[in-house]
């Protein structure tokens, strides 16, 4: 065990010199990456990350997004759940990931990804909004309601939300709710198209 | 304070339990907590049933119903889903009250209205209730829709901030299978709680208040959803409002509470669910139009119009019976009809009894093999008189005077009103027959609409009674003779639904005799009975013979026919009709159920198996059976100190004390009749109750309600069936119904499987104790016993002392520990 401690110990001050020039090579390297990227130059924008990658959180997040920009969306979700394995707490890399699994149709894994959001943050917002949209596509209108319910709560005077869930409970037959959430839909959008089509329906 | 919650609390929570046709004090405080998951429905639910209650006391309507919470879950299911469907204010609290009242109006008057048909409101009250309010109350009173269930968090968070929150959270976010949490909702949003626990808690109480009804709703959710799989919908698109107070309800009302539950119940249940789709689909999309919700309409037309067609049926049966008498408890309805219909299946039928005094031989029975009872007239019985070696004569036989049933009383079987009289025939010489006047001198006599019976070959002139007259029961009609096609003296007895001399036979059992055990038919008569006596075309046409048991299924059009003739039994028939119209099973199928009354006829035990020539077998009194060939039979003579000790007036009061403590408190017992003038012991110190029944032959008890730990039901136990003749050696078996046991684990498995298949069996024996004592005192000794898989376990064992015509004493051992008790009448 000593001698465990003892190599750790000699190896850090050895290094030390070698980690303060690292620092400054990874700096440089983010720096002329922002500047790509801001150019719409992708590939400009991944070659010096790739270039000093050691795979830290902070470089596969930052590839996750560039590869996603560059529209190589199986790299962009292989750094992104890198970065999620990293810090899996973290919701940051989570939602990174969330948009090149939807690039990539990946409905199943979107699905989880936002569940395991909701684990850690279950009034997060987004992942509740987008997990009912999800159950909404499949027509699974009880589990839909009960996500959109959340947000709702949130945000009443939302219009998105008001509107799936009456869309969701309209589905499920609570017919008195669905008009509640239609006018009050219209009343965050006077005359909108969509709100007026479900209220004629019902 | 008690009395104030006996006559309003206890209304009060059984309207909880109503909502799944139950009486359950303990499923309705679960419900009555599960409706508080939604605080404000849970307020403006009990506030609604409670006017309810209050209303229909006030109102002096039935109390019957008032206290079983009939008049007061509509109230409380209306009370319910308007808090869910407006906020909470003073504009809900007026809609709440108004709408208590309008549905306790309308429950009475759906109910009336619809209990003349013979069929329940169910919960169409609540549905006329709730649309009255969606459409003309809630506009005037400008109260916005549907808000108050999407904002529940924030509702949440009001009352409790953010820990009632985080609570409700946790328990909403509980990952359930989704097929499981899907069924859990369904049964909460009966109560209109949207959550897998309160569907959870729902369940659990459902299972404690009935395995039937709690199976019944598994399977009707997975017919359900197995529906919605074959169409194509996704399981998460139920609506779990429909599942619940659509189809669970509809299955469980008509597969378990309306009927008898039966394999054939249960499938009529899941072929509910179908036409409960097409119902719900239909009606939403009518009611669209309107801006109405269907709410439970669809369960309502669903159960109706598969209780209504059952009313109708001309044939009774095929495993769907209507409930007789509700119970509240599929459980207790399945094992009261059970044992009922072996042991009052003769309730409400005109007794017969034998038509002669003394000891007569059967000497032809019903279509056994007998010469002359054939096809269509096979349900036929004559009798003679034989000595002890067999003959029915003395000296040379070749006189009518040498034999032994020549010139003897012939009695009437029942009351009843003298239809028609032959008596000019002259008797034939022995050996003779008259082939013209196949019947000879006969007296029918008619008892009610329907029902006559023929008693034939009587001596010429001998007739004392002309038509027109009305008999008793016993009253001589004519002596025996050998008039007609007969060719020594003996009595022809049939029981017929026509009046015509010679109508075909109708099976009616007698109501009761002494059996002395069997001679040899064939050696009685000594083959003089080769004339025939039936008429001669039943002869060219043998499938007459092959056809014998068609007589028992031609008998039931007769039922059906004559419906007045049920009306004959007054106590029984205003009681329950649909018990009436449903077993007519009683008279169409006499076969089987004679055999069937087998089970708890007095049987002398290890004598039976003996050979049947000349038997030396005990005598044993018989109920509601028919004489077979060969049995020598004859009325019996009834004990008096047991037919009065039992006879139990109403008025009649018993005081009653334990003998190991004869200064404490004593208990009183009093016979009361109740409005179906049906008679019971009522404990006032337990409050416990006992209905029991019987006539000239037999004591029985046939219900108990109340704490099964009285005094009161060790009584039940113990005299549940009591012959009032007593015979040596007889003992008397009957069988109780499956709800005395007391181990859960074997009662609820027997529950579950009750409607198909019964392994538990309660017995009951008694027996005298020893031969007469001095005095007039009679011991009897009792015995249950709860059987299954061959194993047996004692309930009770009682001893029962009468003396000078009371019952003076009771004994008894249950679970270790003996009480003895004694008797004594309050005045003397």
């Amino acid at each position: 065990m000593d001698l465990v401690k003892l190599t750790l110990a000699v190896a850090l001050v050895g290094a030390a010199p070698a980690a303060a020039q690292a620092q400054a090579e990874q700096s440089a390297a983010f720096s002329s990456s922002y500047s790509a990227e801001a150019k719409a130059d992708y590939a400009e924008a991944i070659a010096p990350i790739r270039a000093i990658y050691t795979g830290t959180y902070e470089q596969n997040l930052r590839l996750g997004w560039l590869y996603f920009l560059a529209k190589n969306y199986t790299a962009a979700a292989a750094h992104y759940q890198k970065a999620v394995e990293q810090r899996p707490y973290a919701i940051e890399p989570k939602l990174g990931l969330i948009k090149p699994l939807n690039a990539l149709g990946q409905i199943d894994r979107m699905l989880t990804t936002y569940e395991s959001i909701l684990k850690i943050d279950p009034q997060n917002t987004q992942a509740n909004y987008w997990t009912g949209v999800i159950f909404l596509n499949r027509k699974a209108y009880a589990p839909a309601a009960r996500y959109f319910e959340r947000v709702v709560n949130l945000y009443p005077f939302d219009y998105d939300s008001n509107l799936s869930l009456a869309w969701a409970y309209f589905n499920l037959g609570k017919k008195a709710e669905a008009r509640a959430l239609y006018t009050k839909a219209l009343l965050i959008r006077p005359g909108d198209a969509a709100a007026t089509a479900g209220l004629k329906r019902l | 304070m008690p009395t104030f919650f006996v006559s309003f609390f206890r209304p009060l929570l059984r309207t909880y339990a109503m909502l799944f046709f139950s009486q359950h004090l303990g499923f309705a405080g679960v419900l009555l907590l599960v409706s508080f998951a939604h605080p404000t429905a849970g307020v403006a639910g009990l506030a609604a049933a409670a006017l309810a209650v209050a209303g229909a006391r006030l109102g002096g309507f039935n109390r019957e119903w008032t206290d079983a919470g009939a008049y007061s879950f509509n109230a409380l299911l209306m009370g319910l889903a308007l808090a869910t469907f407006y906020p909470p204010g003073w504009a809900l609290a007026g809609l709440v009250v108004v709408g208590a009242g309008v549905a306790l109006l309308l429950s009475v008057a759906l109910g009336g209205w619809l209990g003349g048909r013979g069929l329940p409101a169910l919960s169409l009250p609540f549905v006329a209730t709730t649309w009255l309010l969606m459409l003309g109350g809630a506009p005037l009173l400008h109260l916005p829709a549907g808000e108050t269930s999407v904002y529940w968090l924030n509702d949440a968070y009001a009352l409790g901030g953010p820990r009632l929150v985080a609570a409700a959270r946790w328990v909403g976010d509980w990952p359930w299978p989704p097929l499981l949490a899907t069924y859990l909702r369904a049964l909460g949003s009966v109560l209109f709680q949207d959550s897998a626990a309160a569907g959870l808690l729902v369940a659990l109480g459902l299972l404690w208040h009935s395995r039937i009804a709690f199976t019944l709703s598994v399977l009707a959710f997975a017919t359900a959803v197995g529906l919605a799989w074959l169409n194509g919908t996704v399981p998460g698109s139920f609506s779990e409002y429909n599942l619940g107070a659509n189809y669970i309800i509809a299955a469980i009302a008509v597969g378990s509470v309306f009927v008898i539950p039966s394999g054939t119940s249960y499938g009529w249940a899941l072929a509910s669910v179908p036409v409960t789709v097409l119902a719900l689909a239909a009606l939403t999309a009518a009611l669209d139009k309107l801006g109405l919700p269907a709410l439970s309409l669809p369960y309502c037309t669903t159960a109706l119009l598969f209780l209504y067609v059952l009313l109708l049926r001309q044939r009774a049966g095929g495993g769907l019976v209507l409930t007789p008498i509700q119970r509240y408890s599929p459980e207790r309805n399945l094992y009261a009809y059970a044992t009922d219909r072996v042991r009052l299946a003769h309730q409400g039928a005109v007794a017969l009894t034998l038509p002669f005094l003394g000891t007569w031989t059967c000497t032809q029975g019903y279509a056994d093999g007998g010469p002359t009872h054939l096809g269509d007239w096979g349900a036929a019985l004559d009798f003679a008189i034989a000595d002890a070696d067999g003959r029915t004569y003395q000296g040379l036989g070749l006189s009518l005077s040498d034999y032994y049933a020549y010139n003897k009383p012939v009695l009437a079987p029942a009351d009843g009103v003298v239809e028609e009289v032959i008596q000019h025939l002259e008797d034939n010489a022995i050996g003779e027959v008259n082939l013209t006047q196949n019947w000879g001198n006969t007296v029918v006599l008619r008892h009610a609409p329907g029902l006559f019976t023929q008693l034939s070959h009587l001596r010429a002139h001998s007739v004392p009674v002309k038509v027109g007259d009305h008999v008793r029961r016993g009253d001589i009609v004519g002596t025996c003779g050998s008039s007609g096609r007969s060719p020594e003296p003996h009595l022809h007895f049939q029981v017929q639904a026509t009046p015509y001399v010679g109508s075909r036979t109708l099976a009616y059992p007698l109501a009761y005799f002494v059996a002395e055990g069997r001679k040899d038919a064939s050696n009685v008569l000594n083959g003089l009975f080769n004339a025939l006596e039936a008429p001669s075309y039943s002869l060219e046409d043998d499938s007459y013979v092959s056809d014998a048991p068609s007589y028992a299924s031609d008998a039931s059009s007769y039922v059906s026919d004559a419906p007045s003739y049920v009306s004959d039994a007054p106590s029984y028939a205003s009681d329950t009709p649909s018990y009436v119209s449903d077993t007519p099973s009683y008279i169409s199928k006499t076969p089987s159920y004679v055999s069937d009354a087998s089970s708890y006829v007095s049987k002398t035990s290890a004598k039976t198996s003996g050979p049947s020539f000349m038997q030396p077998s005990l005598a044993q009194l018989k109920h509601f059976t028919v004489p077979v060939a060969g049995e020598t039979v004859r009325p019996p003579a009834f004990s008096r100190t047991l037919s009065q000790a039992l006879r139990l007036p109403p008025g009649y009061a018993l005081e009653v004390r334990s003998a190991a403590a004869p200064e404490g408190p004593s208990q009183r017992w009093e016979v009361f009749t109740d409005a179906y003038n049906l008679r019971y012991l009522r404990c006032q110190a337990t409050s416990a109750v006992l209905y029991f029944g019987g006539d000239e032959s037999v004591f029985y008890c046939t219900a108990f309600y109340g704490d099964e730990s009285s005094w009161l039901y060790a009584f039940y136990l113990a005299a549940y069936r009591v012959p009032l003749a007593l015979l040596p050696g007889q003992t008397t078996h009957d069988e109780l119904p499956l709800s005395i046991v007391r181990q859960p684990a074997l009662a609820w498995a027997q529950d579950v499987l009750a409607p198909f298949y019964r392994f538990v069996r309660p017995t009951f024996a008694l027996a005298e104790a020893a031969a007469p004592t001095a005095g007039r005192t009679v011991v009897l000794r009792s015995r249950v016993a709860v059987a299954w898989f061959g194993r047996e376990r004692e309930t009770q064992a009682a001893e029962l002392t009468f003396r000078d015509g009371m019952l003076a004493g009771l004994r008894v051992r249950r679970q270790g520990q003996e009480v003895s008790l004694h008797f004594s009448q309050p005045n003397a």
